[in-house]
């Protein structure tokens, strides 16, 4: 009810305050009237004298609404009143108010999606509990690597910095039974304290606790959110109730709740850390990745102390493995992102950059607009409106134009966000948390003010200079404008700087990724397929019953129809990962100190693997059936590998030892090309090749048993995804397939970052282009209307249309010039910054910056063509009576 | 017009204006007009100092404003001073006085 009344109230007040605005102008015509009368009277002829009563009056409705304003006093919220009076401006000009609004909205829009990328992935704290006190724990020799078993539980025992120390080794595991075809699931073993170090309680049942640590204790799983939602339906009485991981029966104790899983790549279901004897000894095997929390008042340095002491005593204990390696600690938060942080913030600066010159076209909009509402000005000057009032009111113009842009902004970054998270690289951590919250709106509503401040603080100092309103009394429309031109022509030169630094980063992409597709990577991609799968070690348990399984699969897979050659392989090319292994070279002595022992990435083929990808062999042979488990150890190295260890000999015939635990010596065989098995950026990485009948039951516990079949094909290879399924099942029903990809599809997931960074900074810079030339139009096109008398009067002194065309454009070519220098100096600045998403391409790139700057001279130029042209149409005889 | 012009003293509008309609109701432009007459030519109030002005002393109620018709029958808007306003214009010339003296007194000094 009393809303009822308020709205009465507010209706009455709107027709009065409309009454009163008709009111102010009978009686501003009345006076022109009256005015008018008495000119005549003085003998004035009646237009004169109609003329010069006007004279000072302008737009009569207008007027009457400024006069309004001072009339209004303080009886209405004058900032309310400068508001309406801003929004019904915006309304007589909806085609400026278009064009500025789409502007900002694609500013503040593709902004407000950038940061909410940069928040969600980069800025927003970790979702657990006090995640300030976690840290991650790392070995340190050089770099950074994860705990060994035995060096985790001795520094957990004796660490008094942290409350607890959790240590995670990640897996996958082979899921069957209930719920559907079996499947594949990347899995991680965690310590008992895992959970409660995080700090995240479980959604249903129970988390894992000490006595669930041990090994040869029951077997329990806890399931993540989304395994437990798309498998098991979110039944929480799964909870309870024994699912077959690994052909093994465990009991679902527990289901974690959704922010435990930063990454789509993350572990899907948690099981006990259960640490073998033979893990307990390895001193050289680092896989445990460690995190700690803080004891209360503990800092990270005071942590990083202790750690280094207990590394200390543990180079002592176990002198071979952990010589010169030491400790350290990083905030856990940082770990996570530190990947990604410079990624983000590059596109966050260019996705700035394309606001910047939004503002700036809109910026030289406004200004265009107050030299046409410069009578309008000067008649709110007139009527009392000081200076500050006037600015102020063109400041809360910008602000409506600013929101209204942000508003139509947000629909924009809603759009972009929903987009990022699907081409994005999934292993971005928090990737699909990321949305436009709370957070993103202030931030957007803080962009679109400090960007309305940026576009329109000019214009309004400019329109509200005294001086300015005195020569509009004169009605010299292009006198006062010199100072204006020179605001237009800076926003111009910033334009231009600010795309070409943008186009100079793309470029500098494109070159990245052009040089990308080119990377010799070793084979021949073209018809290749790969899928993946893991033997569970319950029908699995012997080496003989694996090898004979992917020996079969391989055979049978080659006779298939379509497939031309078929192998199956312990890595296939930039699938990126191996077992690293350290070796020793037959009549050499063992070197003293770790870091020079002999390391390399240990991988088994089947016979055909070399013939299927089609790498060269340069020396030696390839492998064949003939190469068994009971006859002599054999392998092949690759290029990088017999320049490495054997850089003056030939390496046929040289043998050496694993650190594994096969009794005798390896004979190496043959020399391969190097392949880019882990990444196409990668450096070749030493690589040795055994046959697979010769792999121990040691290697296949540390392959987990998993392989990968490759099939070249006749024809597309996606057809024959088919046919591996159907020889797998053949073999083994129980077995899950995954990771189907044709190697092309690998080689596009192996440039996915830098396809998407190219994209993304490309289609920024495609804006900052687009918006840079309508820029230098726009001001251009005001710059000569502006000249028209000057034109005019050149024009009627003879000059010909070609030397009046040649002026303008020089003029644009001028602004050009200078804002290519200064953009190429600020692009040699700044594109340092993203030298690490650059690929065989210096930041500097010469090629790159000639080659952008030309374009966007030669787009600024065409922008300029289009005024310079109008201007040799201008009719000398008009343009001076203009005046 | 070669008349030299007194500029304005700031707050002496209200004071003109008051004046002007001490002679009997008149209309905007007529103020204008009767402050040109009385100050002999010499002060020339423009519309856009003198609606706001007048509005702001009508808001304070020194003046009344009707609509009527002048001697050429053309409707315009007929400003009146209140009871209120003939004190005011009286408070306002007493000011006046006593700093046009005081101005004076300055002057003489030295």
């Amino acid at each position: 009810m009393t809303r009822l009344i308020k709205l009465g109230a507010h209706l009455r007040r709107l027709l009065r305050r409309e009454a009163t605005i008709d009111e102010i102008e009978q009686e501003m015509r009345s006076h022109v009237d009256l005015m008018t009368e008495a000119n005549i009277a003085r003998g004035m002829d009646p237009n004169a004298a109609r003329e010069d009563a006007l004279r000072g009056f302008g737009d009569l409705t207008r007027m009457s609404e400024l006069a309004y304003d001072v009339r209004a006093g303080g009886r209405m919220e004058p900032m309310f009143q400068d508001l309406r009076f801003g929004v019904r401006t915006l309304f007589r000009n909806p085609g400026f108010a278009t064009v500025a609004i789409l502007t900002l909205a694609l500013g503040t829009g593709a902004t407000s999606a950038i940061f909410s990328l940069v928040y969600g992935v980069v800025l927003r704290p970790l979702p657990y509990h006090e995640p300030d006190r976690l840290l991650s724990v790392f070995e340190h020799r050089g770099f950074n690597m994860s705990l060994t078993a035995p060096d985790y539980l001795d520094w957990r025992a004796a660490t008094t910095s942290f409350e607890q120390l959790a240590a995670v080794a990640t897996t996958t595991a082979n899921l069957t039974g209930r719920g559907g075809e079996p499947e594949r699931v990347i899995a991680a073993r965690v310590s008992g304290n895992y959970f409660d170090t995080l700090g995240v309680p479980p959604a249903h049942g129970r988390g894992f606790g000490w006595s669930d640590e041990p090994y040869g204790a029951p077997r329990v799983v806890v399931l993540g959110d989304g395994l437990w939602r798309r498998r098991f339906a979110a039944d929480p009485s799964v909870v309870g109730q024994t699912i077959a991981i690994n052909g093994e029966p465990h009991v679902v104790v527990g289901v974690m709740p959704p922010q435990l899983t930063l990454r789509s790549t993350a572990a899907q279901l948690w099981l006990p850390l259960n640490l073998t004897p033979r893990e307990v000894n390895s001193p050289g095997a680092r896989f445990l990745a460690t995190t700690g929390r803080l004891r209360r008042g503990i800092t990270a340095a005071q942590a990083q102390a202790e750690l280094a002491e207990l590394a200390r005593r543990t180079e002592k204990v176990r002198p071979h493995s952990n010589t010169d390696v030491t400790a350290r600690v990083q905030s856990l938060h940082e770990a996570v992102v530190s990947q990604v942080r410079d990624s983000a913030l590059i596109l966050l600066v260019a996705v700035s950059f394309v606001l910047l010159i939004a503002c700036a076209n809109v910026a030289n909009l406004l200004l265009a607009r107050a030299t046409r509402r410069q009578a309008e000005m000067s008649v709110r000057a007139a009527l009392g409106a000081s200076r500050p009032r006037i600015a102020r009111q063109l400041l809360i113009e910008s602000a409506v134009i600013g929101l209204a842009g942000a508003v139509a902004g947000l629909a924009l970054a809603y759009v972009m966000v929903a987009i990022l998270r699907d081409v994005l690289p999934q292993e971005i951590p928090r990737l699909q948390q990321i949305r436009v919250d709370t957070v993103v709106l202030g931030f957007t509503l803080a962009v679109s003010l400090v960007a309305s401040l940026l576009f329109g603080v000019a214009p309004a100092l400019r329109a509200s200079r005294p001086e300015l309103q005195q020569a509009l009394r004169d009605e010299s429309r292009s006198s006062g404008s010199l100072r204006r031109r020179r605001l237009s022509s800076s926003i111009v030169i910033g334009e231009i700087a600010l795309a070409l630094v943008l186009l100079v980063a793309a470029g500098l992409l494109l070159r990245s990724f052009v040089r990308l597709q080119r990377v010799d990577m070793g084979f021949d991609p073209a018809n290749l397929i790969t899928a993946r799968m893991s033997l569970p070690e319950a029908r699995y348990g012997r080496a003989v019953d694996v090898a004979t399984f992917y020996q079969e699969l391989a055979t049978n897979l080659g006779q298939q129809p379509g497939v031309t050659t078929a192998a199956v392989a312990s890595t296939v090319p930039l699938t990126g990962s191996g077992i690293s292994i350290s070796m020793t070279i037959e009549g050499r002595p063992q070197p003293t100190r770790t870091e020079e022992t002999p390391n390399v990435f240990l991988r088994f083929v089947s016979a055909d693997y070399f013939r299927t990808l089609g790498v060269r062999i340069p020396r030696g042979r390839a492998f064949s059936s003939t190469d068994r488990e009971n006859t002599p150890a054999v392998a092949i190295v690759n290029e990088t590998t017999a320049k490495r260890y054997w850089p003056d000999q030939d390496p046929l015939g040289q043998r050496f030892r694993l650190d594994d635990d096969r009794d005798g010596v390896v004979e190496i065989v043959g020399v391969v090309a190097d392949v880019k098995h882990f990444s196409l950026t990668e450096s070749p990485a030493r690589e040795v090749f055994m046959p697979l009948p010769q792999a121990t039951q040691l290697h296949w516990q540390w392959m987990q048993r998993t392989m990968i079949a490759l099939a070249r094909t006749s024809g597309e290879p996606d057809s024959a995804g088919g046919t591996i399924r159907q020889v797998v099942r053949m073999l083994d029903d129980q077995l899950p397939l995954y990771s189907l990809r044709s190697m092309e599809q690998l080689r596009t997931e192996a440039t996915g970052s830098l396809r998407v960074g190219l994209a993304l900074v490309g289609g920024f810079a495609t804006v900052a282009l687009l918006l840079a030339s309508i820029g230098v139009y726009g001001v251009m096109a005001v710059m000569v209307a502006g000249r028209s008398r000057e034109i005019g009067i050149r024009l009627a002194l003879g000059a010909g249309s070609r030397d009046v065309r040649g002026m303008i454009l020089r003029d644009g070519a001028a602004l050009t010039a200078v804002g290519v220098v200064i953009g190429t100096i600020a692009a040699l600045a700044l594109t340092r910054m993203m030298e690490a998403m650059l690929f065989e391409t210096p930041a500097t790139d010469p090629l790159t910056l000639s080659a952008v700057a030309t374009g966007i001279a030669i787009a600024a130029m065409l922008a300029c063509w289009v005024p310079a042209r109008r201007s040799t149409r201008v009719d000398p005889v008009i343009a001076l009576r203009a005046e | 017009m070669n008349t030299p012009k007194a500029d304005l003293l700031q707050g002496t509008l209200d004071l003109l204006i008051l004046k002007a309609l001490s002679l009997g109701q008149l209309h905007g432009y007529g103020v204008i007009q009767r402050i040109r007459q009385m100050s002999g030519e010499m002060l020339f109030v423009e519309q856009g100092a003198l609606y706001p002005a007048l509005y702001r002393i009508e808001g304070k109620g020194w003046v009344s404003a009707k609509w009527g018709v002048n001697e050429t029958g053309r409707r315009a808007k007929f400003y009146r001073l209140t009871t209120a306003g003939r004190k005011q214009l009286s408070v306002e010339e007493k000011s006046w006085d006593r700093l046009a003296l005081a101005i004076a007194k300055v002057r003489q000094s030295t």
